[in-house]
């Protein structure tokens, strides 16, 4: 019997759709609860609401969400599909999307093998057969890996797959320019919902030009037409869809993410895939972490080495294969072990990312203008993927079209040897043998087979408790809420009927709707870090936490969940936390309970007696700051604002009293935050190639992690508190044995400038040296000292004072010694600017800028505070315009 | 010149022509070398060298690399020899042999990367 494309096509995807009805067969029998909205899916990042005004409209100008009070960026770039997780939605998303994605996925596949072998049509059959069955593999292994993402990370890979094949065939087989396609290709990327692709894409593209031009040029100027369409091709369709989506990321991203979503060295090292696990087809997945308790099993799944094997003996067999053929299976053997080569990360000293490593090195040192706009590039091509594994969809492509493509031979290769009688078992048994694998892989069988994912998408009851919270807070709907404790860190949380299930803090800020102080792993860093000081109260049972609390600006709401469990397996961070957080906030004399459940109890803040605006501010160093919190007299703390001022979100300061140990470091942290354009950080795009730079982020990609600050059992083998209170929310360690970072800045006009080094030397000794291009003007060494107990401050260091021309000056930092050198920002500032660093003050403090001057006295009169070292400082502001 | 199997004859046992392949791969290599000795010196200088400034696996695998390349050796044999990795990888692995696992498929990499090269510079679309 002989079907027609449109009919094979429409039988292929009824095959998909019942093979998701099969495998998500548990939510077709929970779909009335489901679409009512008393049971829901949801498991860590599957997230079953979706409002398009809080999650999208809201935050399209700059990124800025007030739901999540941080920067988001996820949610816009994949508007096109997040709705699919809307509750009454996504039931039928997960059988129907994914059944398409399969099956765009086939036709991917599928259009590359017809041409092919175009002029052999008696292979068309057995062509969309593999194609299926590759499909097929591929997206099973997409789903078990992905599931979490549908949405994005598998329908994107579908569409993908679908312009890729487009553009093989359009530059391999046909060696066209063709507008259409070009038109047809451009508009396929730039729907994609997962931003990883558009970049994937390109990268993809350029190894099949590439490949082809080599190809092209060996053949000489018969291939002019391919070098065309090659090129062309190329060109056209980035600028047709790089543009564009470039501009959108542009318009829908914040200034400045990489404190949030930090794209670190050891963040890459640790999502870095081996070469086993490639060969394998072994990818990072959540249902592996749900099972497991970890991303990848450090075991292969070896079964899934059949791929390679029968990839390798389809390779035995090029004398089967046509000239076009081979030319073709080598382009594409290229891209997988290029894809490869990209997704060991830094798993092998060879590995391309040690390439780029190198490379960028190798451009910061030279410091020149064009040298940091290409190493900003590299930098950006590495934020936006992020984890070699992105790498791995460009091979999961690949390997998917020499399974479509390498048992065709094997077919041929059989047809001669066996008899002629057996010749139409041949193809269904080699389809077999491809799928052989997911039913003798316990993990993948279980899973596929259970109907709800082996319990990863369980419906799940939303608790009565949380309803009656959300009807509560819909009423009210001023100020906002905060979830305690975290559930991103390892803990699950029960329902009414006793199941216990694990997501992220995101379900109940989308479920709720309500404007919440989200400090979960994408928010942004001032968030994490005004609540990791609450965490540290509780974590140590004291009651300072109440005095944070009711300084964090419009907090009104504190959700606090009581059910609640620990995961199976995996990782549990800050174990016990809540049993002291319990007893603690029942005592807390600003807290109401408004609302009292099984498993949820709401608080609001009763209103604050002392207005936040009116208190006291503090500069303090960690064991004044904790002496002030724990020591003081109630009637003195609470007028403090235990927020530091480093952390206070206030652009536009007025008269105001600091609490400081260090009145230079306070008002010189007043100037640094009123000219946030005069501090020098290292520079971020080194961040994920050199690992002797230990940047915070490391601790505050999530916010139990933090924790890890606050004791020995870090890199830095020290308690570095310090962490609250520095600049932009991350500080730098260099590591010891000349180990050097450079600061560059710029002097616009000619003064006497103090370098000014906010940082600590950890025990080791730091050379310095000042360069303007390629002569040093100034060179010091800053002495070893000892390794201190705790790095509980920062302090600022002049390391240059003297007349500076304009310039590009570079401040090289090298750590010769054997300790670690903490560093937060270099400070140039002039004598206009900070006269007290030039000449002696006499407790008289004051500064200049943006038409305002800063006065600061010192109280003479220390009687009302509680300690001997800590002093009062008054901030005079002026206007300069009225006088 | 590429390396070609002797043909089998009737009543051969199955594994009389992987055999005969390597007896004829064993004799061609032995000629290659012996017909062309000055490219087999440049060869052990370049092992030596990068033996010398990192270490033996990446000079044995340059070594290998370079003499398919030089002397135009059957590429199968690389093909045969990835599978064989992946093959001994996923036994290494059942026995929980990390490090060793690691290597096979570090190897079977390199093997591919070799064939690779050997098929885009050095054979026309017409060699099997």
């Amino acid at each position: 019997m002989k079907l027609s494309t449109k009919k094979l096509y429409g039988l292929i995807f009824l095959v998909f759709v019942v093979l998701h009805v099969v495998i998500f067969r548990d939510v077709l029998w929970h779909l009335p609860q489901l679409l009512s909205g008393q049971e829901v899916i949801v498991r860590e990042e599957l997230i079953p609401f979706f409002d398009f005004k809080s999650q999208f409209f809201d935050q399209i100008d700059g990124g800025y969400s007030d739901l999540t009070s941080s920067q988001e960026v996820r949610v816009s770039y994949s508007f096109l599909t997040s709705w699919m997780r809307y509750y009454q939605v996504l039931p039928f998303a997960l059988i129907l999307l994914n059944a398409l994605s399969a099956f765009l996925l086939f036709y991917a596949f599928f259009i590359v093998a017809k041409a092919y072998c175009r002029k052999e049509p008696d292979k068309f059959s057995p062509a969309a057969l593999f194609s299926f069955v590759a499909a097929l593999v591929i997206h099973l292994i997409l789903l078990y890996s992905k599931i979490t993402h549908f949405y994005t990370l598998i329908a994107g890979f579908s569409l993908f797959a679908v312009a890729l094949s487009f553009y093989l065939i359009e530059v391999f087989f046909r060696s066209s320019f063709s507008w259409k396609k070009i038109f047809l290709i451009s508009l396929l990327v730039l729907i994609n919902p997962a931003i990883h692709y558009h970049i994937l894409f390109y990268v993809a593209t350029a190894l099949v030009s590439f490949i082809v031009l080599v190809q092209a040029l060996r053949k000489g100027s018969s291939r002019a037409g391919q070098i065309k369409s090659a090129l062309g091709m190329f060109l056209a369709i980035a600028l047709l869809s790089g543009i564009p989506y470039g501009a959108f990321v542009l318009l829908t991203s914040g200034d400045d993410v990489t404190s949030s979503i930090p794209a670190i060295h050891y963040i890459i090292k640790g999502a870095s895939i081996p070469l086993t696990h490639l060969f394998a087809l072994d990818s990072s997945s959540q249902v592996d972490l749900f099972l497991h308790g970890v991303y990848i099993p450090l075991d292969i799944r070896s079964l899934k080495l059949v791929y390679p094997l029968l990839i390798l003996f389809s390779l035995l067999l090029f004398r089967f294969f046509s000239k076009e053929q081979r030319n073709f299976t080598v382009l594409l053997v290229f891209v997988l072990l290029f894809s490869f080569w990209m997704s060991i990360g830094y798993t092998e000293s060879f590995s391309f990312h040690e390439l780029l490593r190198q490379i960028a090195l190798f451009l910061d040192a030279t410091n020149h203008g064009i040298s940091l706009m290409l190493l900003k590039i590299l930098y950006l091509f590495i934020e936006i993927l992020r984890l070699p594994n992105r790498f791995q969809l460009i091979a999961f492509f690949v390997i998917g079209l020499l399974l479509t493509i390498g048992p065709l031979h094997i077919l041929d290769w059989l047809k001669r040897i066996i008899p002629f009688r057996f010749a139409v078992y041949l193809a269904p048994a080699l389809a077999v043998l491809l799928l052989l694998p997911f039913a003798l892989m316990g993990d993948y069988r279980d899973t596929l087979l259970s109907g709800n994912f082996n319990g990863y998408i369980q419906p799940w009851t939303v608790s009565s408790d949380l309803v009656q919270v959300k009807q509560l807070l819909d009423q009210r709907r001023d100020g906002k809420l905060m979830v305690l404790p975290t559930l991103e860190s390892g803990r699950i949380v029960g329902n009414d009927d006793e199941t216990y299930n694990n997501f992220i803090d995101k379900f109940f800020i989308y479920y709720l709707n309500y404007p919440t102080l989200y400090y979960g792993t994408s928010s942004d860093i001032e968030n994490k870090l005004t609540v990791q000081l609450l965490y540290r109260s509780l974590l140590y049972n004291q009651d300072w936490w109440n005095d944070v609390m009711v300084n964090i600006s419009d907090l009104r709401y504190i959700l606090v969940i009581k059910d609640i469990s620990y995961r199976r397996v995996g990782q549990v961070y800050l174990p016990r936390f809540e049993k002291s957080l319990y007893t603690q906030i029942e005592k807390s004399p600003y807290l109401e309970k408004v609302y009292e459940g099984s498993q949820y109890d709401l608080f609001e803040l009763k209103p604050r007696a002392v207005p936040v605006d009116t208190k006291m501010s503090l500069d303090l160093n960690w064991t004044n700051y904790l002496k002030v919190a724990i020591q003081s007299p109630r009637d003195f703390v609470q007028r403090v604002n235990l927020i530091p001022i480093l952390l206070q979100n206030k652009p536009d300061r007025q008269d105001e009293s600091i609490l400081t140990d260090d009145p230079y470091r306070t008002v010189t942290d007043l100037f640094g935050l009123a000219n946030p354009k005069k501090i020098i950080k290292p520079s971020p795009y080194l961040f994920p190639f050199d690992p002797s730079l230990l940047p915070s982020t490391i601790y505050t990609n999530t916010m139990p992690s933090m924790s890890a600050l606050y004791g020995t059992n870090n890199f830095f083998q020290l308690p570095v508190p310090v962490i609250y209170q520095v600049f932009q929310g991350q500080f730098f360690a260099l590591k010891p044995q000349a180990n050097t970072i450079n600061l560059p800045f710029r002097i616009v006009e000619r003064n006497r400038y103090a370098l000014l080094l906010r940082g600590t030397n950890a025990g080791t000794s730091v050379h310095i040296a000042l360069r303007l291009r390629d002569s040093v003007l100034h060179e010091q060494n800053l002495s070893e000292k000892e390794v201190p107990a705790i790095v509980g401050s920062f302090t600022y260091e002049p390391v240059y004072d003297g007349v500076l021309e304009p310039g590009d000056y570079v401040l090289e930092i090298n750590n010769t010694g054997q300790g670690l050198f903490f560093l937060d920002m270099l400070l140039p500032v002039s004598q206009d600017d900070l006269p007290f660093w030039f000449e002696d003050p006499s407790g008289k403090y004051s500064f200049r800028t943006q038409g305002r001057k800063y006065l600061f006295s010192s109280d003479s009169d220390n009687s009302q505070i509680p300690f001997n070292n800590i002093t009062l400082l008054h901030t005079k502001v002026l206007s300069e315009r009225k006088k | 010149m590429s390396l070609r199997p002797t043909p089998l004859l009737k009543n051969q046992r199955w594994y009389a022509r992987p055999v005969a392949s390597m007896r004829t791969l064993r004799e061609k290599v032995k000629n290659d070398i012996m017909a062309k000795p000055s490219a087999g010196f440049l060869l052990l200088g370049y092992f030596l060298l990068i033996w010398y400034v990192f270490s033996i696996v990446p000079a044995l695998l340059l070594l290998v690399g370079l003499a398919f390349l030089v002397y135009r050796w059957e590429v199968r044999v690389l093909i045969v020899t990835t599978g064989i990795l992946l093959l001994a990888m996923a036994l290494l692995a059942l026995f929980d042999q990390i490090e060793w696992t690691r290597s096979m498929a570090m190897y079977a990499f390199f093997f591919l990367i070799i064939w690779l090269v050997s098929r885009l510079f050095l054979f026309s679309s017409d060699d099997p």
